[in-house]
């Protein structure tokens, strides 16, 4: 803070204490939304950086190179456990992204914390009915 | 009948008020220490006892360095807003009994200190002033010497009246901690009551919404609620900050057809 | 504290909304298609192609059997939106998120130009891997 501080103060910091990590038992609903819905965020759009670097090989090296690379890359059990984590991700970014919606435009505010535990809900139902499709 | 009494016992012991509470109370004296710590008290407490008695209560009685800020002692001033078992409570509005034990007493989160429990305020009023929270009319009433307001109006303005300036909201918003562009839910609460006045007019209306849509503005809030939750007063920033966002972008896309 | 007016933050706010929705069903058809109809392990370049040239959707997974003739333009403009809004979604987010932190202040302007400019290499890229299963593409040019 570059304010004028009028008297002398100590700075406790301010993105250190950023969501007051050592009281999270005591975070709301509301303030877990906001945490999931901003990771999920950060890993898609992660995500959506490696993914077009990935396919890009479909270009800048050719067809067989890119059938290679994504056969080789699927082979692999962990990116198949990371791609339920992606779907994850992407269902409960969606679904709490409606929530949100839904607050801009003044509809469910003082049900918020239903919504939330709605949408973690139904993203739950939705990630463990797709995991087959990911693992087999 | 031995479970009717033993029932009976801790109710009993409520009744003398002989119960104590552990306080652990952040110290900080810019003169003497370094460094913040957290000092123990041990109090007897009664019925009906909040944790401003409970902090006077020390200074009275066991270290009169102890420092608060405080005045009405009935959740009216709002100079007492502080730090309680991790959540943005008014001292005077918390019963020492209900919080758990033990009681643990912060300043403000990410307010400056300026001693043990008292916080640097000027911060949050700066931010409370970038929104111009007076009343700017367009023009004159024309009849009569008396701004009217309708009572339908004024209903809409009701609970974010209540406002006194405490604090806590701004202090459990982590957009405000991170961004000091951003007016906070306190400011954006307050403006929302200006913007909401029909008195003032359409122009002023217009510029309002204008100076609240620049990109620090109300597009940085994003719905944790934390503002909702922690204030003494029942105001909902989320709710006001969230019509006047739907209100503006409203306005982009009439433009727009 | 600054109030300084802007044009365009209640537009991009619209937009990161708009784009939002729009990606739900997007997305949702990229995961269905990809992951629940061809299963990832059976994508290949060749049924790429089909997807992308033909909108011919087939697939051997977990459902079975299954064939689907989607008009291909049809395809190929969620393919191009899915691409187009997921870029701006994504990165006006991480922008938006660096925006507000005030370690980061002076570098506003300068990670401003960066965001723009890494979106339309991100952007160009995508529309590249799409021109590489595209057959109509090849004639004029062979990326391989
Ligand atoms: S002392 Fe006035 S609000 Fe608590």
């Amino acid at each position: 803070m570059s304010q004028d501080r009028r008297v002398e103060s100590y700075d406790r910091g301010r993105i250190e204490d950023v969501g007051r990590w050592k009281d999270w038992a005591k975070h709301k609903p509301g303030m877990w939304a906001f945490y999931l819905h901003r990771f999920t965020g950060l890993v898609l759009s992660f995500y959506l950086v490696m993914h077009l670097a990935v396919l890009g090989t479909g270009f800048w090296l050719g067809h067989e190179e890119y059938t290679a690379i994504l056969q080789g890359l699927e082979s692999l059990y962990i990116v198949r456990v990371l791609e339920i984590g992606l779907f994850a991700a992407f269902v409960f970014h969606a679904l709490n992204g409606i929530r949100i919606v839904m607050f801009d435009m003044t509809i469910g505010l003082d049900i918020q914390e239903q919504l939330f535990y709605l949408s973690i809900a139904l993203s739950f139902a939705i990630v463990v009915a797709g995991v087959p499709f990911f693992l087999l | 009948m031995a479970t009717t009494e033993e029932t009976q016992k801790p109710d009993a012991a409520t009744a003398t008020d002989e119960e104590t509470a552990t306080l652990e109370v952040f110290r900080y004296v810019p003169e003497e220490d370094d460094e913040p710590y957290f000092e123990t008290f041990e109090i007897e407490t009664f019925e009906g006892m909040t944790v401003l008695d409970a902090l006077i209560k020390i200074r009275d009685e066991q270290d009169p360095s102890l420092t608060i800020r405080h005045s009405c002692r009935m959740a009216r001033c709002g100079s007492d807003a502080v730090y309680i078992n991790g959540t943005q409570r008014l001292a005077c509005n918390t019963q020492v009994r209900e919080v758990g034990d033990p009681v643990k007493v912060e300043p403000l989160p990410r307010f400056d200190v300026i001693r043990d429990l008292v916080v640097e305020m000027n911060e949050f009023y700066d931010r409370m002033e970038s929104v111009e929270p007076w009343f700017q009319p367009d023009h004159e009433p024309e009849t009569g010497e008396e701004y009217l307001q309708s009572p339908e109006n004024r209903r809409n303005i009701d609970t974010v009246l209540d406002c006194i300036w405490c604090g806590a909201c701004t202090s459990s918003c982590s957009p405000a901690a991170t961004d000091s562009d951003f007016p906070g839910p306190a400011a954006l609460a307050k403006a929302y009551r200006f913007y909401k006045d029909e008195r003032e007019g359409e122009e002023t209306r217009k510029r309002r919404l204008e100076m609240l849509e620049s990109s620090h503005g109300i597009y940085r809030c994003h719905t944790q609620f934390n503002c909702t939750e922690v204030c003494p007063k029942g105001i909902s920033p989320t709710e006001a900050i969230m019509e006047m966002s739907r209100d503006a972008v409203k306005e982009k896309l009439r433009f727009w057809r | 504290m600054s109030t300084k007016p802007s044009k365009t933050a209640g537009w991009n706010w619209f937009l990161q909304r708009a784009t939002g929705v729009a990606l739900v069903v997007l997305l949702g058809f990229h995961f269905a298609v990809e992951h629940f109809i061809v299963g990832a392990h059976h994508i290949t370049a060749e049924n790429t192609v089909e997807r992308i040239t033909h909108g011919l959707i087939q697939g051997d997974h977990v459902l079975g059997q299954i064939t689907i003739n989607m008009p291909a333009f049809l395809y190929q403009a969620s393919a191009i939106l899915l691409l187009a809004f997921s870029i701006f979604h994504g990165m006006y987010g991480v922008y938006n998120i660096l925006m507000e932190q005030d370690a980061l202040k002076k570098y506003r302007q300068p990670l401003k130009y960066f965001f723009i400019v890494f979106s339309i290499a991100l952007f160009i890229q995508g529309v590249l891997i799409f021109l590489a299963f595209f057959e109509p593409f090849w004639e004029i040019y062979d990326p391989r």
